[in-house]
């Protein structure tokens, strides 16, 4: 649905910044896709690049089959009513009701009042604004801003919404209930979504895939559950971290004490993580019972990212070298994840 | 003699006419032509919606000036221009044109800081939306500022009032006109006093009309 091939982004003037460095990804149609990063990372340059707000230095853009890269001006306004973006700010026109707000999208394209209101009404009430249509923006809290913001994304009926950090001016709670709605408009439409936060709940909560961004360039993506089940950079391990904690707790590890070689007397420490399928086999007594060592439970916890339960477990192996040795070569070949994360006395 | 005939209520009549007539004809043209100035100057300067250096510079330029000469030495410089246009240099039509030209770049600026005030996000929304340039300055630029602009043509009002004063200093006619000649020249203190409540009146309701309308129009 979205086809992104090698973005580059410079923004010109005196101080040259290369917000965006050969950037490539493609989002399926009806799937969820989020972009994370910290402030400053490129995340708002790159969404702005999907509907052409923003033009590419470099690479090009294919949304539903159009390559928007190279069309004209007007081409590419026709393109952008397929397209619907909902904003941190919400960015509403406060001359304008509810009502007039989302009408706003069929006014530019010329459809009469009655087609604008035939079209609108369901969606505001999908949205549950149906009894706030002649408010102001002013009178409307932040999470009715927002509803706002989607049902005139939505009115056009696009095939792709574009989501710039559309919950980080909203509390947890309203958070999530945007969030929420955003996922039934993408079951219910089969719209693609793509959503840029730098709030790793929100790719958590509703995303299919992430990709991380970083300093312009992408440096993990793939499925939300691989990710989060193995982070392979640092910033992305924050991330997950953030709403996951992978890491022992500060208080286990201090009377630990963690050390890189298997000394003497120290025992393997491992991180053990674990999808919601994989968990059925006794993974733990069957270790004990066939290599006869004793295992030490120092932490565990179970996340749920969307449906799928994750665990992990964090355990220390004492016994016979040759056999505990032995026990961490059977743990690599289950289907679970394991990593020595280090030798500790304890 | 009684202190205030009938011939000097006749007199401040037309003088209050002439005044009208010079505040509303420079203002209805100075917004025919300075609003869509205005936006002009916003919308084609950098990183716009229709960026032209060129243009954008040249419009600055001539604004820039017209905004810099004092109003009663424009008034006296454009004397050939304005016999051009209306066929004579006094009288009370004369004096509509310079108090027009001082008034479009004067709205034109206001208008301008008026419309750049306006949220980026929405004019980003509204691209996002596929709006051409045209649907982006009369369906959101406009609108967006309208409680604004209503206030800028508010001080205009104001400040043609004033300006109309010294147009009528030098034949223009209007209540200027009257306050020097009898107030000033003759130390007529009641006809002074009269033009300055009249003049003071005028200022009054368009303030008051003015951020009315303006309020009302305010949803923010
Ligand atoms: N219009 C612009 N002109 C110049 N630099 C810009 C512009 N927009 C963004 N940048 C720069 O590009 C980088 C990425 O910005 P942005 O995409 O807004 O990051 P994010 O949304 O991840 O916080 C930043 O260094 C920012 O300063
Ligand atoms: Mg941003």
């Amino acid at each position: 649905m979205i086809e992104l091939s090698h973005i580059g982004k410079v923004y010109g003037g005196a101080a040259r910044v290369e917000a965006l460095k050969d950037i490539s990804l493609s989002v399926k149609e009806g799937e969820i896709y989020g972009i994370i990063g910290q402030s400053g990372a490129g995340k708002s340059t790159l969404i702005r690049c999907i509907n052409m707000l923003e033009a590419p230095t470099s690479g090009t853009v294919t949304v539903n089959g159009v390559e928007l890269t190279k069309l004209k001006d007007k081409e590419l306004r026709e393109e952008c009513k397929n397209i619907g973006m909902i904003f941190q700010h919400f960015n509403l026109l406060s001359s304008r009701t509810v009502y007039e707000n989302v009408a706003f999208p069929l006014e530019l394209q010329g459809y009469s009042k009655k087609e604008i209101k035939e079209r609108i009404l369901p969606i505001l009430d999908i949205v549950k604004l149906s009894n706030r249509l002649d408010n102001y923006p002013s009178q409307l809290s932040g999470g009715q801003k927002q509803r706002v913001g989607i049902a005139r994304a939505l009115a056009t009926n696009p095939k792709v919404l574009l989501c710039d950090e559309a919950t980080s001016a909203l509390d947890p709670q309203t958070t999530q209930s945007i969030l929420d709605l955003l996922k039934d408009v993408n079951k219910k439409m089969g719209l693609t979504i793509v959503i840029i936060t730098h709030e790793m709940q929100v790719v958590k909560d509703i995303c299919d895939h992430v990709a991380v961004i970083e300093g312009g360039k992408i440096i993990e993506q793939g499925r939300v559950v691989d990710v989060f089940t193995n982070p392979k950079e640092q910033t992305t391990r924050e991330f997950v971290g953030s709403v996951i904690s992978h890491d022992l707790p500060d208080e286990v590890k201090a009377h630990m004490d963690l050390h890189d070689a298997w000394d003497e007397g120290t025992k393997p420490v491992v991180r053990l993580a674990f999808m919601g399928g994989s968990t059925k086999e006794p993974v733990i007594a069957g270790v004990i019972r066939r290599f006869g060592i004793e295992v030490t439970i120092l932490f565990g916890g179970v996340d749920f990212i969307q449906e799928a339960s994750f665990g992990h477990l964090i355990i220390a192996l004492d016994g016979e070298k040759e056999q505990v040795r032995k026990a961490l070569t059977y743990l690599e070949e289950l289907q679970i994840r394991s990593e020595v994360i280090g030798y500790a006395t304890i | 003699m009684p202190l205030f005939s009938e011939m000097m209520a006749d007199l401040m009549w037309t003088g209050f006419l002439e005044t009208l007539q010079m505040t509303v004809v420079s203002t209805v043209i100075a917004i025919i032509v300075g609003v869509p100035l205005g936006v002009v100057l916003v919308v084609t300067s950098k990183n716009q919606i229709l960026e032209n250096y060129s243009v954008n510079h040249i419009l600055g330029v001539i604004v820039n000036i017209l905004r810099s000469i004092p109003f009663i030495i424009l008034m006296v410089a454009i004397i050939p221009f304005t016999r051009l246009v209306v066929g004579t240099s006094i009288g009370t039509t004369a004096a509509c044109v310079p108090l027009t030209i001082a008034a479009i770049p004067f709205l034109a600026r206001l208008v301008e800081t008026s419309i750049r005030e306006v949220d980026s996000g929405v004019v980003e929304a509204a691209r996002a939306m596929g709006a051409s340039p045209y649907q982006i300055i009369c369906k959101v630029l406009l609108p967006e500022s309208m409680p604004t602009i209503i206030d800028n043509i508010t001080v205009l009002i104001i400040n043609l009032i004033g300006y109309s004063a010294m147009a009528g200093a030098v034949g223009g006619g209007g209540l200027g006109d009257i306050a020097i000649r009898y107030g000033y020249q003759r130390f007529d203190g009641t006809i002074m006093l009269i033009t300055i409540v009249i003049l003071v009146v005028m200022v009054q309701i368009a303030q008051v009309g003015g951020d009315m309308w303006s309020r009302k129009l305010n949803k923010k």
